[in-house]
């Protein structure tokens, strides 16, 4: 693309003017403040279009910048170019109440249209970051831009050398992985929920455990003292049904009434005992009683202890004798209860024996139980139709990353080594031959070879790394070009130059096949390009 | 002889856990067994043939007296089972040592054996899983008893680790009804002779379709059975085909609609199929939520034409990938991952 003419109708500093441009190499000069940027932007402007940002971001915008300065609402130009050798003029007012484009071929006429994309197709598809990033090199923004590297890495890995160069792989895989993490959520949650239903069913399944375990020790201590705690399940009917008898209840019954009795019998022996004791001491004090009469001087006193010895003797000897029927009694009493002792054990032993049976029972009950809840346990175990599918999900999300990243790799060493040998190629002709590699590193960082040493550019001169800047941004501008080069903005980008090295890049920048535009406040780019005999178009700003 | 040959009734399975008719399906089984009881009772049936899994695990004692109950209420029907790979006699099982009542014949040996019905002339064979697998073919080798008895085999299982069978050889042995239990999906291998009862109301929801009992007529001469669904669930299927013009919020209210006209008993599959919208992937969630899908399966693919993409993109991104994942071995996995890159390729 080359522009053929520039017509300012009401742009920031300037209205209705005309410039003509040389199709190679213009220089735009003038003091500070004589409208250098202006037009610099009016270029851009011309070519990508001008939004006015919103709000509070609008306020320090390129819109508002340059914003006419006697009438907001006429904010417009027009623009001559050629593409392929076909001449077209775009006519842009850039207010944004009204913004209107128009586009035409001025060969035959034929009025293209702007939003349809055709101004777009003429740019060769560049978008206007790109080319802010790389041919419009600004005034102290030498340095690439924060997005750059990022476009770099976007154009390496699309190969973008035709065809819709919008296919953005960060932003593709933001998105897989967004929904991965997603999926993968789901499925924790699924896992949980099926964690946690299993964690209850073995919950449930370590007190059935217990429970049989403590069934099992009860039946042990039965089998010791000799209970038969084999269960007969060949003969149904040996087990009595838990409806049909209680045995539980009979044996607690049971039990109650023996400790009864116990506590009775114990009561009635201290009794006996007490009784007897009094009646052997009556005995033994009448007996003494008698002798001592016998020898005592006292006699009357002797005969009346005699007469109330006698009352005793008769008193106790009643007493014995009631006390002998009341043993005997006792003792016919204490035989009956033998019987009915030996009687209790056997019965004792049936109840006992039911215990067991019913024990074991329980047993079975528990086992049963517990085999039911290993297999649910089991169940539960496995993974659910559901979470089958988002593994599934999740294994495709990770293979869709892998191989986007796989083939972005591949393209994108193919691209680099070609960017590489573009920028490698302009840096030799800037610096007369005295670098010839520069090299970009997985960062995105420019690195230059320098007799087998390896440089970043802040290790070298500012003139240095602003030819390597310039070489990158030009090398990749004519890389991700897709048929003409598209016109290049150089703002103040010489500054840092000595001589020779100003001389050997107009000496070059003459030689290549895009127009360019040196923005410049020194005359020394003009008196060198004289001094080397360099057509040139001369744009005076004081003077326009 | 009118008999009701039931199978794979699985009580106190649990289906359809967490979803909000999870309560209600739990009692199903049960219902329906107590249905089968009673047209029993009504029909007057002489026999009733349960060919296992009556229980879906080992049978706890109370279980196995509500079931007894069930079975004492009948005046007249003889009832002849034995249990399946499910409920399994192991060595502790309560099945060993339960009093059954009277009229109930319960076959419990690991080998096949007979119990005789003189007064309906029948002599029912069978045998009882002691064991969660029996792939041994028990069923093959039956010698029949000769004579003028009809002669009825309750065979459970059928696949290959749970005793396989062929109907024919049944047959040839001499059986005149052979009454199968074991695959959920009921079905008459020979018309009239040998017949899968299938599971007696779903279990779970891959048992899609009608489930019930046959009742019949057996004599010496001819044997006449007819399928009885009972409609205490029925899982279906939901066929939708999918066209990449349809919103979710549309394909939902069309779901909803086909709920409504669907009798209140039936519970949903919905299967996706057809093309979707690239840019606007089908909400599978909100269908899955509806009362009354149980599962929503996606088969739909994006709209893509990957032929024009290919060529489009030829040397971009798309393109690079599009051939990259189509050179892959083409599981499920590798087409949900094309589907996916390329959907966040034309998306970013």
């Amino acid at each position: 693309m080359k522009i053929t003419e520039l017509q300012i109708n009401n742009f920031g500093k300037f209205h209705q003017k005309k410039i003509a441009v040389h199709p190679g190499l213009n220089v735009i000069y003038g003091d500070n403040e004589t409208g250098k940027s202006t037009l610099h932007q009016f270029i851009t402007g011309m070519l990508f279009g001008m939004e006015k940002q919103r709000g509070r971001a609008g306020k320090n915008d390129a819109y508002q910048q340059y914003e006419p300065w006697n009438s907001s609402s006429y904010y417009a130009g027009a623009m001559r170019f050629q593409v392929d050798g076909k001449s077209f003029r775009i006519e842009r007012n850039f207010y944004h109440k009204e913004k209107t484009a128009t586009l035409k071929n001025e060969l035959d006429g034929e009025e293209l249209s702007v939003t349809h994309g055709d101004m777009e197709m003429l740019l060769g598809g560049m978008k206007k970051s790109t080319y802010e990033n790389t041919y419009c090199i600004r005034q102290a923004a030498v340095e690439t831009g924060k997005e750059f590297s990022g476009i770099l890495q976007n154009y390496f890995v699309n190969a973008s050398h035709t065809g819709d160069s919008d296919v953005n792989l960060t932003g593709a895989q933001k998105k897989l992985k967004t929904k991965q993490r997603e999926l993968e959520q789901s499925y924790r949650k699924e896992w949980e929920e099926r964690k946690s239903a299993c964690e209850k069913l073995q919950l449930a399944g370590e007190i059935a455990k217990k429970d049989l375990k403590q069934l099992e020790q009860q039946l042990e201590q039965l089998k010791a003292e000799g209970y038969q705690t084999q269960i007969l399940w060949q003969n149904p009917e040996g087990i009595p049904m838990e409806n049909e008898t209680n045995p539980m209840a009979e044996f607690l019954q049971q039990e109650q009434g023996e400790r009864q009795e116990r506590r009775c019998k114990r009561g009635k022996g201290i009794f006996g005992g007490v009784t007897l004791v009094s009646a052997i001491l009556a005995g033994s004090r009448l007996v003494g009683k008698g002798l001592a009469a016998a020898i005592s001087p006292i006699f009357f006193i002797e005969i009346l202890l005699l007469i109330a010895g006698g009352i005793g003797v008769i008193y106790f000897q009643k007493q014995e004798e009631h006390l002998r029927r009341e043993r005997k009694a006792k003792e016919e009493a204490n035989r009956g209860l033998r019987g009915q002792k030996e009687e209790i054990e056997e019965k004792e032993w049936t109840k006992k024996q039911a215990v067991v049976q019913m024990l074991n029972q329980q047993k079975i009950e528990k086992s049963s139980l517990l085999s039911n809840l290993t297999e649910e346990i089991e169940e539960t175990g496995k993974k659910s139709e559901k979470e089958q599918e988002l593994e599934r999900q999740i294994a495709a999300c990770q293979l869709a990353l892998q191989m986007l990243q796989k083939i972005s790799e591949n393209v994108y060493e193919d691209t680099r080594e070609q960017l590489e040998g573009e920028i490698s190629g302009i840096l030799y002709s800037l610096t007369g031959g005295k670098y010839d590699r520069i090299t970009l590193d997985d960062d995105m960082n420019l690195v230059v070879c320098q007799e087998g040493r390896t440089l970043y550019p802040w290790q070298l001169s500012r003139g240095t790394m602003e030819q390597m800047y310039l070489a990158l941004r030009l090398g990749a501008g004519r890389f991700f070009t897709q048929e003409e080069p598209l016109p290049v903005l150089l703002d103040e980008a010489f500054a840092s130059f000595d001589e020779k090295r100003l001389e050997s890049a107009l000496k070059w920048l003459a030689a290549q096949p895009e127009q360019i535009f040196l923005f410049t406040c020194q005359k020394r780019e003009m008196e060198l390009l004289d001094r080397n005999a360099i057509p040139y178009g001369k744009i005076w700003l004081q003077n326009i | 002889m009118k008999f009701i040959h039931i199978a794979d009734v699985h009580l106190g399975a649990a289906p359809d856990k967490n979803t909000p008719w999870a309560q209600e399906r739990k009692n199903h089984s049960r219902k329906a067994f107590e249905q089968v009881i009673n047209i029993a009772e009504e029909e007057q049936v002489d026999l009733l043939l349960i060919a296992g899994d009556l229980f879906h695990r080992q049978p706890l004692q109370r279980e196995l007296k509500e079931v007894n109950y069930q079975f004492s209420k009948l005046s007249h029907t003889q009832v002849v089972l034995i249990a399946g790979n499910h409920d399994f006699i192991n060595p502790e099982s309560y099945y060993r040592t339960f009093p059954w009542e009277k009229n109930v014949h319960f076959l419990k040996k690991e080998s096949v054996e007979y119990v005789e019905l003189p007064m309906l002339r029948t002599r029912v064979y069978g045998l009882s899983y002691w064991h969660r697998e029996l792939p041994e073919a028990l069923y093959d080798n039956i010698k029949v008893e000769e004579g003028s008895f009809l002669n009825i085999l309750l065979a459970h299982g059928g696949d290959e680790k749970h005793i396989p069978f062929q109907s024919e050889k049944f047959q040839r042995m001499g059986f005149d009804y052979v009454a199968c239990g074991h695959i959920h999906k009921p079905m008459q291998y020979i018309e009239n002779r040998v017949v899968m009862a299938g599971a007696l109301q779903p279990v779970d929801c891959n048992d899609i379709g009608a489930h019930g009992f046959f009742m019949g007529n057996l004599t010496k001469e001819r044997c006449q059975v007819e399928f009885h669904p009972l409609t205490y669930c029925e899982y279906a299927v939901m066929n939708l085909k999918v066209t990449s013009d349809i919103t979710n919020g549309a394909l939902e209210e069309f779901v909803k609609k086909r709920l409504e006209q669907a009798p209140e008993y039936m519970i949903f599959k919905v299967m996706l199929s057809g093309f979707y919208d690239g840019s606007a992937p089908i909400e599978t969630e909100r269908l899955e939520k509806l009362e009354r899908v149980i599962q929503v399966v996606n088969q739909c693919q994006p709209d893509y034409d990957f032929e024009r993409l290919k060529q489009q993109y030829s040397q971009q991104l798309i393109g690079k990938y599009i051939s990259a994942m189509e050179r892959l071995p083409q599981d499920e996995v590798a087409k949900l991952a094309l589907y996916y890159g390329v959907e966040a390729l034309l998306d970013s």
